[in-house]
């Protein structure tokens, strides 16, 4: 195929190059080579055929001029047949060359239709998972909505008092509806941003303030493992263009797991800026992660299995859309680790807009 | 008596749930259970503010605050989407639809009246009626 493209595009190229040259030398030689040899023969043997006549003199030259003649027809003769033959063999270079483009665009435009109906075949497929992914969240959100919101009314005791065990166990009633919720949102977050359809709200934030409110959601349960909770925020932690409630989802996952994995001791969030980035690191004294476990962790449904963390529960989709989102905002997770002694998960993300998004 | 909301849900549960806060919270209740009787309900009764579910039979939530939007008579009512559509563009859409704001479900029955409240104008105030 590859063939068949550049030898048209060969002769397609502007100007003449050595190529075309060569043809050209090789056809005006196979005309005019023909024509020497016989010309040369003619003159050379026409002489000594008629020096052998018995002739006189007036009728010697009568056949001379006989002779001339038949030299100027038998070589017109001879170079219109040669011409016939290089011309007609060039018309049917020509004739295959327009054949072989017609087929060319013929091929290129079944392609074309072919590559059309694929992505309309994609297209529609994308509208499938769309509609799936809405039914879901609708469907799935409907009895959770009645769920929390009876259970949260019945807590509130608005429609009458609670014994001690009653609300016991509507208090896990509703841990379990809104553990489910997350789980369903996690799904539905990673499902989306596969999809392509996760938008990015690029707006100006002051990042401390998200900080501290992320510092304020998880401290109740640093706390209620005796943890340490500690946040170094660097004096100049300022204003970030990016997706705050994003930021502040990452932010929230990596403090959350960090508590989750970590039994005594301290979780630590620091934040420095660095050029035009913002560093952002969560370190914990927890129970690490193996070396050939950390390739696994950004993927999708792979909660590392150590037999000890197998009792956290968890989609083991966090970390996933986690490093997703990061790169949707233009920046990155890394993390380093030692078992046993802890994690350190970096977020780094540009201070602005990165270019050309 | 506190001002009147209508709810336009079509889900028995969530209809309960959602009369049942915002009842104990004083507020008058018309339910509707869907567009077409929403959208009769406001016209006839002048509500002071209407709850509308996006994900109704036969009529969407959009289509029934666009049919709201185009009775006069209803134009300084507020609407407020509820929905668990969560998907992106959602809440554009309800916007453009003339919704005046968005509550995503599941609802969190300790915060739900306080928002609808911020659509109401100041909270406790009774509206004129």
């Amino acid at each position: 195929m590859s063939l068949l493209i550049s030898e048209p595009l060969g002769i397609m190229k502007p100007g003449i190059d050595m190529t075309t040259q060569k043809t050209i030398s090789l056809a005006i030689l196979r005309i005019i080579l023909p024509y020497v040899v016989l010309a040369g023969l003619w003159i050379l043997l026409s002489d000594r055929l008629l020096g052998l006549l018995p002739l006189d003199a007036a009728a010697h030259t009568q056949w001379s001029i006989y002779k001339g003649l038949a030299f100027v027809l038998v070589t017109a003769l001879l170079l219109s047949a040669l011409l016939r033959a290089e011309l007609s063999a060039r018309m049917r270079n020509q004739a295959a060359l327009i054949e072989l483009n017609a087929l060319l665009e013929h091929r290129v435009a079944e392609r074309t239709t072919e590559l059309a109906a694929a992505k309309e075949l994609a297209e529609t497929a994308d509208q499938l998972k769309s509609a799936f992914l809405a039914t879901m969240s609708h469907e799935l959100r409907t009895p959770l909505n009645s769920i929390i919101g009876f259970t949260g009314i019945l807590i509130q005791e608005l429609p009458g008092p609670l014994n001690a065990e009653q609300r016991k166990q509507l208090e896990m009633v509703r841990e379990s509806s809104r553990h489910l919720l997350s789980l369903i949102n996690d799904v539905l977050d990673i499902s989306k941003i596969e999809a392509g359809q996760l938008r990015i709200h690029r707006e100006p934030f002051d990042l401390h303030t998200s900080i501290m409110k992320i510092i304020d959601l998880v401290k109740p349960l640093a706390e209620k493992k005796r943890l340490l909770l500690h946040a170094n925020l660097a004096p100049a932690t300022g204003t970030l263009v990016s997706d705050p409630r994003r930021v502040e989802q990452i932010l929230l996952n990596l403090l959350n797991n960090a508590i989750k994995f970590t039994e005594k001791g301290t979780v630590t969030l620091g934040v420095e800026t660095i050029e035009a980035a913002v560093r952002l690191s969560v370190s914990d004294t927890g129970i690490g992660i193996k070396p050939e476990d950390l390739s696994k962790l950004f993927e999708p449904f792979q909660q590392v299995d150590s037999g000890l963390t197998r009792q956290h529960e968890g989609t083991g989709l966090g970390l996933a859309i986690c490093r997703r989102l990061a790169g949707l905002l233009g920046g990155k997770i890394d993390v380093t680790s030692a078992l046993g002694k802890g994690s350190v998960f970096t977020l780094t993300l540009p201070l602005k807009e990165p270019e050309g998004s | 008596m506190k001002a009147t909301i209508l709810l336009i849900e079509d889900n028995e549960q969530n209809r309960y749930l959602a009369t049942f806060l915002l009842e104990k919270h004083g507020y008058g209740v018309i339910p509707a259970n869907d567009g077409p009787q929403g959208i009769e309900h406001a016209g006839r009764l002048l509500p002071h503010l209407i709850l509308l579910d996006i994900q109704l039979p036969s009529m969407d939530g959009y289509a029934v605050a666009q049919a709201l939007r185009g009775n006069p008579a209803l134009a300084d009512i507020p609407i407020v989407a509820v929905t668990s559509y969560a998907m992106p563009g959602d809440r554009e859409k309800a916007l453009a639809a003339g919704c005046n704001g968005y509550i995503e479900k599941p609802i969190n029955p300790e915060t739900f009246v306080a928002e609808i409240e911020h659509f109401l104008g100041e909270p406790g105030k009774e509206p004129p009626r």
